[in-house]
């Protein structure tokens, strides 16, 4: 745990290590992610899709890594990666990280404290336009103290200035990279030939078709036990997973309905449940579509939101729609994001509470076909859903039975997916079925909730306000002592959730589909492969492919 | 023939920049773009976005936009894929081969097995042998495209693993096979998407032909053939079969539009990496410089095969070389 009025050297942790132990002791095999999705990009300074940023997990260390339990209040629970030890100024502004002398990049040349500055600069610079600009801007500077000690300052005190100097950045090289124009990064050969100082080195990219990389025999932390890790890419989601059932692949990330039974009925396949950090909700616009100046004249109600929500069953739309593959939403979080507080409690469902709620308020059932109408107007609203989701699709139905049952009339507009992100970003809409993933910080549902966010082209979409929640959030993300700051989120939570800017519907599960020759280890919530090099498969249920390419053996480094 | 080559081939250059101009205009006027599609909200700032849209013209006018697009085409750059992160034109060069080579053995497998269906039902026609053929023939001519893919896929690669579900190649073992042994794995992906695009053509291509020779079996040369004392099969293959070629070779030349789309589908559904699989991947990026190129290409793909039957016609026919 830190202490901020001390320097405190932070001792190695043992994770890094252990579990290899642990395993098989044998180093072979080659693991077949099939998936739908090709990289953009394999840089991460640029790229932000799925399937880039696994590769670019194992070609690529950080300086430390949160660990499974995702804390980011302070340094509490980080694993050491690049950086094998740190060191906390007597103000707490600033942190010395100490690198590993170890490491080395793919070609060869020793890591530096040069290269974790140059890194920021790649991240903080506006030229770049990296994604992840916003989320260091918290880091004042970065220095060099000597060639293995970089030290990140920052101009005030905040609960996750560790994270933010540790999560968001992946060190690059600067001897390739700082030649580089910063306006043509996005077209340097590097993005297609990258070199890191991960577990793994980059072998071949064949345009939408594979993605290979092999082992790294001379990592500073030891030799991964895979030989190869190859992304085999098969756009259309089916083929993708018939690729796992037919045995040409060994991983499938997303398993969705009936492919978890045909996926669970094959003896040598196995169906691997594994967290998610994903939420889906129905959100209400609380300004006006037609004029966003104005508040919207239906949602902007907090009382007429708080009884739509009453009436609407969640545990039923769980149930039907996700069955097994979800759990019930918690709010504006997840279960595994730190400050998650499970007594915290959502609105029920009480029908006939929202019914009485709704009189109260003046929208009455007046005529024969049973809607609610008020001065004239009858209570309703349009439902946005992109048909590239079935289960929203599905969900949308059952809601706007749900709301008929109250005498509100709910019409469901679909759209493709690129439509209905256009329209739900720039607030063009009433109501719409969304989801969101998080990254490990709690202090991320800022640019999703608060008043901040709410500005034009912020992503607040509900355009919900609070002075409560804003101010909760803000005690939380800058006191330094964890009970406090879960017990701000908490209270900051009940807020958010009392005002009912949306009802959270659901809290994603996933199931991958995999050969029982892969043994996985430790899958972190917000990135599975994040400790790929921990996985192994036992030599005896090894075939043909483990056989080929494997990179020559070497001792493990010691820790 | 050299004037009606050139003519076709001024038509040709209109019709692909009238085609290119129309999408460009479908895909601008189209709501949503390609920054709301490749870039997370959740991550990137506004002004992040704002600065791509500026960068990709996608914050002017539409003639604005499609001025800007003319200007990249004239200096022979058809631009940058953002949601790719390279060069339209090196996704192109990738991609292009791949459609060549399963477009090219599409055609040639089908004109192969649907002239020798053909043949093999004009030699004795209204038999069992003709029924069987033409019925089999009706049932993958009336088959959706991506039906029939999904049907083979299942049977031959889930249920039998005779052949890979999809890919050009099994990136686990291709690299470290020697010639014949990547040859081999090449070919082993081919099977099956090649192997409905032909059963599929090549049944139209029968049907043709097995009318073409219908008719030409009962032209008075024919009687000539046969009084000369030539056997059946000469009679067939020498005279007969010369002079049916001539709307075969017409459904070819207009069966290559069709034939690109049913390779669309058929690329995705086996995840051959061609232009099809590309194309749809860009239309739903909305990576409209990467959409608007791949129907170039694919219109000067049409525009040439017509050409090419163009000349095959006239290499068969005199009366068309004498204009």
């Amino acid at each position: 745990m830190r202490q901020p009025a001390f320097i405190l050297s932070v001792v190695l942790l043992a994770a890094c290590g252990t579990d290899r132990a642990k395993s098989t002791g044998e180093n072979g095999g080659t693991l077949v992610i099939s998936t739908p999705s090709d990289a953009q990009l394999i840089f991460p300074v640029l790229t932000e899709d799925a399937t880039a940023g696994q590769v670019e997990a194992q070609l690529f260390d950080k300086l430390a890594e949160p660990g499974m339990a995702l804390h980011t209040n302070g340094d509490a629970g980080f694993e050491p990666r690049l950086a094998k030890s740190w060191s906390w100024s007597r103000d707490s502004l600033s942190i010395a990280f100490a690198l590993d002398p170890r490491a080395r990049w793919h070609d060869g040349a020793p890591v530096t404290a040069r290269d974790v500055r140059f890194t920021w600069q790649l991240y903080s610079d506006s030229v770049v336009a990296s994604p992840s600009r916003p989320l260091v801007a918290a880091i004042d500077s970065v220095t060099v103290r000597d060639s293995l000690t970089a030290v990140f300052w920052f101009a005030r005190r905040g609960a996750e200035q560790f994270f933010d100097a540790t999560f968001q950045m992946r060190i690059l090289p600067e001897h390739l990279l700082a030649s580089v124009p910063r306006a043509e990064l996005q077209s340097a050969p590097f993005g297609q030939h990258p070199v890191g100082t991960g577990a793994f080195k980059f072998v071949s990219w064949e345009g939408r078709q594979a993605i290979t990389i092999e082992a790294n025999p001379d990592y500073y932390r030891g030799r991964p036990h895979l030989d190869r890790v190859i992304w085999s890419i098969a756009p259309d989601p089916q083929t993708a997973v018939l690729r796992v059932l037919s045995g040409e692949a060994d991983w499938y990330e997303a398993l969705r309905g009936p492919d978890i039974a045909a996926v669970a009925a094959r003896p040598e396949l196995q169906v691997v449940p594994y967290r998610s950090m994903t939420y889906g909700y129905l959100i209400w616009n609380e300004r006006d579509p037609k004029n966003p100046s104005a508040p919207s004249p239906i949602f902007a109600d907090r009382a007429l939101r708080r009884a739509l929500t009453l009436g609407i069953d969640r545990a039923s739309l769980v149930k039907s729609v996700y069955d097994t593959a979800a759990i019930l939403g918690h709010g504006p979080i997840n279960t595994h994001i730190a400050t998650f507080d499970s007594i915290i409690v959502l609105l029920p469902y009480a029908p006939d509470s929202a019914k009485r709620l709704l009189d109260a308020l003046g929208w009455r059932v007046t005529g024969a076909d049973g809607m609610r109408m008020k001065n004239g107007r009858t209570l309703g609203f349009s439902l946005l859903v992109p048909t590239s989701s079935a289960p929203r699709q599905q969900l949308a139905v059952l809601i706007q039975e749900q709301m008929k049952r109250l005498g509100v009339k709910v019409e469901i507009e679909q759209g493709d997916f690129t439509t209905v992100v256009r329209r739900v970003t720039t607030r063009d809409f009433e109501a719409a079925l969304w989801g969101t993933i998080l990254d490990p910080s709690p202090a991320g549902i800022r640019q999703s909730w608060t008043s901040a966010a709410a500005a034009p082209g912020g992503s607040n979409l509900a355009g919900y306000k609070s002075a409560a929640f804003d101010a909760y959030i803000d005690s939380a993300v800058h006191t330094l002592d964890p009970v406090r700051e879960k017990a701000y989120f908490r209270r900051a939570y009940e807020t958010i959730i009392a005002d009912a800017p949306a009802v959270w519907i659901n809290e994603a599960r996933n199931f991958a589909g995999a050969s029982k020759r892969v043994h996985p280890v430790r899958m972190r919530a917000d990135a599975w492969t994040v400790n790929l090099a921990e996985w192994y498969i036992p030599a005896d249920q090894r075939i043909a492919r483990d056989n080929v390419g494997s990179a020559p053996a070497a001792p493990p480094a010691k820790p | 023939m050299t004037r009606l080559l050139a003519r076709r081939a001024a038509q040709g250059v209109v019709i692909v920049w009238l085609v290119a101009t129309f999408t460009f205009v479908l895909i601008a006027l189209a709501p949503g773009d390609i920054v709301d599609a490749t870039v997370s909200l959740d991550r990137s700032s506004a002004v992040t976005r704002a600065h791509l849209r500026a960068e990709l013209c996608l914050d002017r006018g539409l003639v604005v936009r499609y001025g800007c697009w003319i200007r990249s085409l004239a200096t022979g750059n058809l631009g940058w894929s953002l949601a790719r992160r390279r060069p339209v034109s090196a996704l192109l060069a990738e991609a292009i081969p791949n459609t060549l080579l399963l477009m090219g053995l599409a055609i040639a497998g089908s004109l192969l097995l649907g002239l020798a269906a053909g043949i093999a039902q004009a030699w004795r026609p209204r038999s069992a042998l003709d029924r069987g053929i033409g019925a089999i023939s009706m049932f993958f001519y009336s088959m959706p495209d991506f039906w029939l893919a999904l049907i083979l896929m299942f049977l031959f690669a889930y249920l039998a693993h005779w052949f890979p579900v999809s890919g050009t190649t099994d990136p686990a073992v291709y690299p470290s096979l020697g010639f014949w042994g990547r040859f081999g794995d090449r070919a082993r992906h081919l099977v099956l998407p090649a192997g409905t695009l032909i059963l599929l053509t090549s049944a139209a291509v029968s049907r043709f032909q097995r009318s073409a020779m219908l008719e030409v079996l009962a032209q008075d040369f024919v009687r000539t053939a046969r009084a000369k004392g030539l056997s059946e099969w000469q009679v067939l293959t020498r005279h007969v079969l010369r002079n049916a070629l001539l709307p075969v070779i017409t459904l070819l030349g207009l069966s290559l539009p069709g034939l690109l789309g049913g390779a669309v589908l058929v690329e995705r559904v086996f995840s051959w990496p061609g232009m099809g699989m590309l194309a749809t991947a860009a239309v739903t990026d909305r990576d409209y410089p990467l959409v608007v190129a791949a129907t170039v290409v694919a219109s000067v793909m049409v525009v040439v095969g017509s050409l090419l039957a163009d000349v095959l016609y006239a290499l068969v026919d005199p009366r068309v070389r004498a204009g």
